[in-house]
């Protein structure tokens, strides 16, 4: 999606619901609006958090999320807390969204940006929505430094392919497209095509292989065949150790500082290549 | 002397008891036909001579030595058994089913050709010839009418060159022509050798073709001996509920079940 | 018996072995004519390519097909009907129920043989109970029942297994389990399934010549002097070690062990003992042959091999039940 058709979409979600009183019980039912809620509104005003919070390995604010009561998305458990600001991710929990708006309460829905510029959008969105618009534009600059100190690219610049679960990987037009260009790589998934989110062939990688492959960090639940494939003999083969750079799977799922903490990785182990 | 002995069998099936001290003896070059109604245990009794039933007490005995003595091998190279309902699960050529006659006397595990040795072709086509099947030996099994697979399977029970043949009802469902001749070549085999035991329900037939008969009532033999003394009015009474009619005709005894009791 | 199968037999193993090479030289984007010679150029991609991503699917191809092939066939000898296979009665299904517990419970992280052990594990059970079953009501139609229940009994505690699966992954993962692929797999896959695959092999291919024996019926069969117990037992082992290995490494492919004998019975005379080493020959062609076919169908997610299998094997099932009895249906008794 473009800059500008995620802005328009950002806008018109968001554009009902925009207030200018700081909520007061705020209950997160995604792992990115967790992160949002927790980065730019009082703890005591998170009154509850998803299920996802608390997983280290996933959530980038398990640290703050510790003691907040934990939701799983259903309807009679978040009517229970009420709230004044439900925040959500558009396309997961349709239809607890859509009984909670019935029932006459506020919710703010997320997408997921796929571009820098649509990251910062959505953080002031949110924030406008929570009534927390200098905090909003804090954690935008806070972005924008940490962006602005990565390390230049002198000379060629090497090319690079993350490499999920079950083969896919992110190509053109993608948030994490844009995180290899601002670490200084080339992406070569896109370049052979990829757009979006797709599944790339382990034949394909093998046979046209990027400089640095990108995998998950080893270690944690590894009990599905989607992550055991990243075990294939072939990649180890082609890939050794110093031709890897492992980031934690929490940097991909949500967009927000974890932008800056991903290609601040990246962009490190680029340079002590 | 005996070639194959039953010697006091006693077979019991949970609480009831199917055979009740059961002694009988088979010669070589005789056919001995076992009559009895339906449930009086021939069937058991002849599976038992086969070494197919496990016996509470008593034994069979082959040539002197037990049949649970002997190695399965060496008692399916003796002694063949023709089942009663025979019909093969697969359409298999009439000659491939008779050559399965042969498995006792081929090596079970091959490890070279599967093919059949002279001595195999040999005694498939002999037993052919004896069941005078060798017209249809090319067909599938069941191309061929009920009097011809009858006889295929026959042939198969003398492919393996048995020293007896145990038969159950051989010619149940077959018409009478068919019937005779199964019969006839029954005791053609018993006269160049062979015992034959035969599981009858054809009264007339038993009469005729067999040297001696075995009457089972309720699981215990009643009467052995000749048919003439076997089939006399009170064993026919006992034994079956029926009155006869008997005499001898063209030299051969005769028994015609002609009024029940 | 007079009649030679050289012919037959010498069609087989060489559409077999073409196959192989065939299977070798396609890609995720059709054939690749070329490869092989880059690997023998020393061009090192070539080389990963063609030993590690092409060949162990092509291995798998050919070993599990031919398990599956032999296994329908020995079954369907053991219990004298035609419609018994692997994937029918439920052997399939139980054997993936098997491993996906051994999987995702962790246990082949620590121990990868726990995987085709899962497997076999189901496996062994599925049969032992249908031969139970067997024993106690011979009738054809009790056994096919029997396994048809079975398999839908483990398919949903496969479903379920997944489902409570702590990981995000598992539930999807159910398509491969109950469909089958050969995609990603390696040639540790290959050593984890074949030495079991290869005993399971040898002991159904022993009971040749019994399984002929057997066509006249038990009785006959004993009084032939086959041993029906040390038949039983080999033909059970023997295809819950080939089945369960196979599924084990590469989910439950279906129909395979249905169509391949019934298709290659009539070359051999319906005799059982020759059906078995053909069928493992056919199961293999059989099997490369659909995935080589869902390669070249191409496309951004892959077409599962037990799809493909299912898309064929299931109406032809279908047909051979609606034919009704006829002279190869007849069955046990």
């Amino acid at each position: 999606m473009t800059t500008a058709a995620s802005l328009f979409a950002a806008v018109v979600i968001l554009a009902p619901a925009a207030k200018a009183e700081p909520a007061q019980r705020i209950v997160s039912l995604n792992l990115c609006t967790d992160e949002l809620a927790l980065q730019l509104a009082d703890r005591d005003k998170v009154v509850s958090v998803s299920f996802l919070a608390n997983d280290p390995s996933l959530s980038t604010v398990a640290e703050q999320a510790r003691g907040i009561f934990v939701n799983r998305g259903m309807l009679e458990q978040i009517v229970a807390l009420k709230p004044d600001l439900v925040l959500a991710h558009r396309y997961a929990s349709r239809s607890t969204t859509d009984g909670l708006r019935r029932l006459g309460y506020r919710v703010v829905e997320i997408e997921s940006p796929q571009s820098i510029a649509a990251t910062r959008q959505q953080i002031a969105d949110v924030a406008l929505a929570m009534g927390e618009v200098e905090r909003g534009k804090a954690l935008i600059a806070t972005l924008d430094a940490r962006l602005a100190a990565l390390p230049m690219t002198a000379g060629r610049r090497p090319t690079a392919a993350i490499y999920q679960p079950n083969g896919y990987a992110f190509g053109r037009d993608s948030l994490a497209d844009a995180i290899l260009a601002l670490a200084g790589f080339d992406n070569l998934a896109a370049r052979d095509g990829v757009a979006g989110y797709a599944r790339l062939s382990l034949e394909s990688l093998i046979a046209n292989p990027p400089d640095i492959l990108v995998i998950e960090e080893g270690g944690g639940d590894q009990r599905s065949m989607a992550q055991q494939f990243l075990s294939h003999p072939a990649l180890k083969d082609r890939f050794p150790p110093q031709a890897r750079i492992e980031v934690p799977r929490r940097y991909w799922l949500c967009a927000g500082l974890s932008v800056a903490a991903a290609a601040e990785l990246l962009a490190r182990a680029r340079v002590a290549q | 002397m005996s070639l194959l002995a039953a010697d006091r069998v006693t077979i019991a099936r949970g609480q009831r008891v199917v055979l009740r001290d059961v002694s009988l003896g088979i010669k070589a070059g005789q056919v001995l036909g076992i009559l009895g109604r339906n449930g009086a245990g021939k069937t058991t009794l002849l599976r038992a001579l086969a070494g197919l039933q496990s016996i509470q007490s008593g034994a069979v005995t082959f040539d002197g030595t037990k049949l649970t003595d002997m190695p399965p091998r060496q008692r399916a190279q003796r002694i063949a058994y023709l089942e009663q309902s025979g019909s093969g699960a697969w359409p298999i050529a009439s000659r491939d089913l008779v050559a399965l006659g042969r498995l006792p006397h081929r090596p079970l595990y091959p490890l070279g050709s599967a093919k059949l040795n002279k001595q195999d072709e040999g005694a498939i086509d002999r037993a052919l010839a004896a069941t005078d099947a060798t017209d249809f030996a090319i067909r599938s099994i069941d191309a061929l009418s009920s009097g011809e697979r009858a006889r295929v399977l026959l042939a198969r029970a003398l492919a393996g060159e048995p020293k007896v043949l145990l038969a159950d009802e051989p010619v149940a469902a077959l018409d009478p022509g068919h019937q005779l001749g199964v019969m006839h070549m029954l005791r053609n085999q018993a006269q160049a050798g062979m015992a034959v035991v035969v599981v009858l329900h054809n009264l007339a037939l038993a009469a005729r073709f067999c040297q001696r008969l075995a009457l089972l009532v309720d699981g215990a033999l009643l009467a052995i001996g000749a048919p003439q003394e076997v089939l006399s009015d009170a064993n026919l009474a006992q034994g079956f509920g029926i009155a006869a009619l008997s005499g001898t005709a063209q030299g051969e005894h005769y028994v015609l079940p002609w009024r029940a009791l | 018996m007079t009649r030679s199968f050289k012919p037959v037999w010498l069609a087989l193993t060489a559409l077999c072995l073409m196959l192989f090479i065939v299977s070798l030289l396609t890609g995720p984007a059709g054939l690749t004519l070329d490869l092989p010679f880059a690997a023998w150029r020393g061009d090192a991609a070539a080389r990963l390519v063609l030993v590690e991503l092409r060949l162990p699917r092509a291995l798998l191809g050919l070993l599990v097909g031919s398990s599956l092939g032999l296994a329908g066939a020995a079954l369907q000898g053991l219990f004298r009907n035609p419609l018994a296979e692997p994937g029918v009665i439920g052997v399939s299904g139980c054997a993936a129920l098997g491993a996906v517990l051994v999987f995702y419970s962790g246990a082949s992280l620590a121990m990868p043989m726990a995987l085709p052990l899962g497997g076999i594990a189901g496996a062994l059970v599925a049969i032992a109970l249908l031969q139970l079953l067997a024993l106690r009501d011979p009738r054809l139609a009790t056994i096919l029942l029997a396994g048809v229940a079975l398999a839908a009994l483990a398919g949903a505690l496969t479903a379920l297994a997944l489902n409570l699966s702590p990981n995000p992954y598992a539930v999807v993962e159910i398509v491969f389990w109950l469909m089958g692929s050969l995609a990603d797999r390696s040639l540790q896959h290959v050593a984890l399934a074949l030495p079991f695959m290869a005993v399971g092999w040898v002991l159904m291919l022993s009971g040749a010549r019994s399984l002929e024996a057997l066509t006249l019926g038990e009785d006959t069969a004993h009084s032939l002097g086959i041993g029906l117990r040390s038949l039983r037992l080999r033909v059970v082992v023997g295809a819950a070690l080939a089945v369960g290995a196979g599924v084990a490494v590469s989910g439950a492919i279906g129909f395979v062990g249905l169509i391949v004998p019934h298709l290659l019975r009539p070359f051999f005379g319906h005799r059982p003992a020759p059906l078995l080493a053909a069928s493992w020959l056919g199961g293999g062609i059989l099997t490369l042959t659909a995935d080589i076919v869902v390669r070249f169908l191409g496309g951004d997610t892959e077409l599962r091999l037990g799809v493909a299998t299912a898309l064929v094997g299931a109406p032809f099932f279908f047909w051979l039940v609606l034919r009704g009895p006829r002279s190869d249906m007849r069955g046990g008794t």
